[in-house]
């Protein structure tokens, strides 16, 4: 509670949960407050401007922008909250390996992290791509792959480090064993850098699956998903900037609101590194 | 040097934080002061206000700091010509306090540069002669070196060294032997007193260590909540202590050949310095307190042995000194 | 010097290990490799020719040694899609992505700790508030979408800088804010709280009591300190710029080595996307490399490790 209270007391931290309330707000009651279904084309009434009826106009096909916004919330909690589970876990459960058992297991992963690390995530990603092709599943997966490197990292340094505090060696002494010292001892009190990554995980899996949309090596473009949203844009700049306007806002606003979390989390969980 | 009223606050969201609250005091040359005090007595302070290097966001609200005619805080001028050359100072981490990333020697021989003028090489030259004297064998060696190449003790003889190499008059030790080991201590002070005697240099030497105190200082002044509680020679200060606070940290003390039974503490803890009680600060925790303590504040009184104490106690006793 | 010699060692294990799994690529998709060159619709003889030719049909070791080889003599293979050889116009892409991505750096390093440097000195001013505001805004915006505001703010709307190509130096503005945008804002967090940090260490008290001037006291004392961190937050931007070229060059239309790799993705143009995907890792750890050695330049301490 009291830590509650003091995240509460950070005026960019309560921006931050702000933004992603509405976001979330928008995903879970997509169907209600959406005005039409996405898909629904109008090919009357192509690139229209903002009006009564379309809120934020229309696209190239007579999509209505607004409505693809929303149901594009949708779309980036799936990408979020798959991305946290698979590369999430993942990458915890290897920092976990390499730090609790260290030795040779951890010198040997931490090798293979360290030069996954070299690379951006989004190189990583295009390089999975090449492998498994492109589309939503595929980024998806790919994004994964590409954030487990830094979990782990972020895992096994907490590790390590809680690993040193004394009350661990005194349950060694009681006899604990090795799962019941990691699950009740040294992970909920070396929690805190991992939920700020976990944070700022969320957000980066946003950006570079908006980044891969656009490219056209994501999401379907007839998806709403905010960057496929955008990847059509880029032709209309000259005449239709509103197209391009509306998505690029919302990825933005979501992401800004992630990341003020993440920086509000690490002030007072008082995480150093990330 | 005539430290004359010295208030310093901290002007934190929580409220104003008296940290220094009023502290008299002269340095004769050649005289070593100790000054003692719990942890956030306002010892360590009271001196960095000296050389205005109270960390934020401290400030200092008033008084005056005389050194050779020239008001320390009034003057931008003096304190500048003075800082670091005739008033140096060396902390409680020898660890932390010299930069990792220069060698010994550049840290060593900037001030010596800037302030006496010299060449680098005159520099490094006089930079080797006080690592000698502070009884470093290989000194042309270590001024290549980095700190994270020494022992503490040696760091903390650096540290000495480059506070003497410009010409000091006075040398402030703020808890400068407290991280050090109980030998290298010993080897630390019996090194300052040698200096002092040799360079005819003054020293304010600030601890929480009655031990310590009493085998380097001549004057003791004990601290307490911003306030100087009592001020006498270190003799009179261990032998007759008057005040109630000071006499309670003498029994504090373990020591081997008294034959006390059982180590006393003091009881409670030091009031904060946002809401200090309203009569003496240390009425809380005294055993001897009454109403008047808990009401008045007590004013320093001059003893006729000289002996100043800040307690009811002696009221009407001597002259008051200060408010 | 032996840790230079062991960073160096390091690298070419990584440089040896990312060429195997690059090699990999084409044996990992689902599929016979053989068709895949062959391409779609290939009859069943025109695949087994594209087997025999490409030696396929040989030992997976003796494959890779063929194909190493022909990399380590400027061979890089026959692109599928246009069925000239990959190198030239590799380098030719390379070319334009390594000089947008040292623009782009020279931006971000240049705004960012200027920006970084002022905000510490001046916590909590106004100042500090802004350029704060500036960077976290920087790294929460898509860069493709900064690149296309830009677009329509600066060549759309006021005509000032051409909206693709590079053909002159105005050109080259627009996309040289865009891709450095991100690793600005990253360079302007990092240094703010390493000197923020740093002026809170001891040796800061120590070198001020020495009476030493404001200007020795930040350069020398509090910068050199700072730096540590924040070259190595450079070094891993610079790596992070190449590889998220490809979203300013796409923006753009700037032909650079990130946009021949997705155009090759979505061909997929194998030998063309191993060749680039390659390029790109050994540039990563080329980078990587002489960032752990200026690393080791700064720091007293790495000398004796």
């Amino acid at each position: 509670m009291k830590f509650l209270k003091r995240l509460l007391s950070n005026k960019l931290a309560v921006l931050g949960i702000f933004f992603i309330l509405i976001f979330l707000l928008a995903s879970l009651f997509a169907p209600l407050i959406a005005t039409q279904d996405y898909s629904e084309m109008d090919l009357y009434n192509v690139l229209a401007l903002p009006s009564a009826e379309h809120l934020m106009g229309t696209d190239e096909m007579g999509r209505d922008i607004f409505s693809g916004i929303i149901y594009g919330a949708r779309t980036s909690v799936l990408i979020g909250v798959s991305v946290l589970l698979f590369g999430g876990l993942v990458g915890t459960a290897i920092g976990i390996l390499a730090g609790f058992f260290e030795g040779k297991l951890d010198m040997v992963l931490m090798r293979i992290i360290d030069t996954l690390m070299a690379f951006p995530s989004i190189l990583l990603a295009m390089f999975m791509i090449a492998i498994i092709g492109t589309g939503l599943k595929g980024a998806i997966v790919a994004v994964s792959i590409a954030t487990v490197p830094r979990f782990a990292r972020i895992v096994r340094s907490s590790v390590l480090k809680t690993k040193k505090n004394e009350y661990v060696d005194a349950c060694r002494v009681l006899g604990q064993s090795n799962m019941k010292i990691l699950f009740r001892h040294i992970l909920p009190n070396g929690m805190a850098p991992i939920i700020v990554q976990a944070t700022l995980t969320f957000s980066e899996a946003i950006l570079i699956i908006s980044g891969l949309g656009f490219l056209g090596l994501g999401a379907d473009p007839m998806s709403a998903e905010w960057g496929a949203m955008l990847s059509n844009a880029r032709a209309y700049l000259m005449t239709k900037p509103h197209i391009a306007i509306f998505p690029g806002i919302a990825i933005a606003i979501t992401v800004l609101g992630f990341n003020l979390l993440g920086d509000g989390l690490r002030d007072t969980l008082d995480v150093k590194e990330y | 040097m005539d430290v004359k009223n010295l208030h310093t606050y901290f002007y934190t969201k929580a409220g104003v934080s008296k940290a220094v609250n009023g502290v008299n005091f002269s340095l004769r040359e050649g005289e070593i002061l100790g000054i003692i005090g719990e942890s956030g007595s306002g010892k360590s302070v009271a001196v960095k206000s000296i050389l205005q290097i109270v960390p934020r966001p401290g400030k200092i609200a008033e008084g005056q700091i005389i050194y050779r005619g020239r008001d320390l805080l009034a003057d931008k001028q003096a304190i500048g010509q003075v800082r670091g050359k005739d008033i140096t100072m060396i902390f409680q981490e020898p660890m932390t306090s010299l930069n990792p990333v220069l060698t010994i020697g550049r840290q060593l021989t900037e001030g010596i540069r800037l302030h006496l003028g010299l060449s680098k090489e005159e520099a490094n030259q006089r930079a080797c002669e006080f690592l000698k004297q502070v009884k470093i064998t290989n000194p042309e060696e270590l001024l290549t070196r980095y700190p994270h190449h020494l022992s503490g003790g040696m760091r903390q003889r650096v540290m000495i060294a480059m506070a003497l190499a410009t010409d000091t008059k006075i040398l402030i030790a703020d808890e400068a032997t407290t991280a050090l080991d109980v030998t290298i201590q010993q080897q630390i002070i019996y090194l300052l007193k040698e200096l002092r005697d040799r360079l005819h240099m003054s020293i304010i030497f600030i601890t929480h260590d009655m031990g310590v105190i009493n085998e380097i200082a001549d004057n003791t002044a004990v601290m307490y909540c911003g306030k100087i509680q009592e001020y006498a020679s270190t003799y009179e200060v261990m032998k007759h202590p008057r005040h109630p606070y000071t006499e309670a940290l003498l029994k504090a003390i373990p020591s081997i050949d008294a034959e006390q039974q059982k180590l006393s503490t003091i009881p409670g803890s030091v009031p904060s310095l946002l809401a200090l009680p309203e009569g003496c600060s240390f009425s809380n925790r005294c055993t001897q307190c009454t109403d008047r303590c808990r009401e008045e504040e007590p004013k320093l009184i001059r003893l006729e042995d000289g002996h100043r104490v800040r307690c009811w106690k002696y009221d009407g006793q001597g002259e008051v000194v200060d408010s | 010097m032996k840790y230079v010699m062991k960073r160096l060692l390091s690298a070419l294990v990584v440089v040896f290990l990312t060429s195997i799994i690059v090699f990999c690529i084409v044996h990992l998709i689902p599929g016979d490799p053989a068709m895949v060159y062959a391409g779609a619709g290939a009859k069943q003889e025109q695949v087994e020719n594209v087997r025999i030719e490409m030696g396929l049909d040989k030992p997976l070791v003796v494959q890779y040694i063929h194909w190493a080889g022909g990399i380590l003599q400027g061979d890089f293979g026959t692109s599928l899609a246009t069925k000239q050889p990959i190198l030239p116009v590799l380098m030719d892409k390379f070319h334009n992505t390594f000089i947008l991505s040292a623009l782009g750096i020279v931006f971000a390093v240049g705004f960012g700790l200027l920006l970084g440097i002022v905000s510490a000195l001046k916590h909590n001013s106004f100042i500090d508030l802004i350029s704060m505001f500036i960077a976290i805004i920087g790294i929460s915006m898509p860069i493709f979408w900064v690149g296309m505001l830009l677009v329509m703010v600066f060549s759309v709307q006021m005509g000032w800088f051409p909206a693709t190509g590079n053909d002159t130096w105005v050109s080259y503005i627009l996309p040289t804010i865009t891709i450095g945008m991100n690793s600005m804002a990253i360079i302007t967090r990092m240094t703010r709280s390493s000197v923020l940090e740093v002026l809170n260490e001891d040796y800061m008290v120590t070198a001020v009591a020495k009476g030493l001037r404001g200007r020795t006291v930040i350069l020398v004392h509090a910068l050199k300190n700072a730096m540590i961190p924040i070259v190595t937050t450079i070094g891993m931007q610079f790596g992070y710029l190449m590889g998220g070229a490809v979203l300013t060059e796409t923006v753009f239309v700037y032909p650079g080595l990130g946009r021949y790799l997705v155009d090759s993705l979505t061909k997929r143009d194998y030998p063309a996307i191993q060749a680039s995907i390659l390029l790109l890792a050994v540039v990563f750890v080329v980078v990587n490399f002489i960032v752990d050695s200026t690393y080791y330049k700064l720091d007293p301490k790495m000398k004796d490790a």
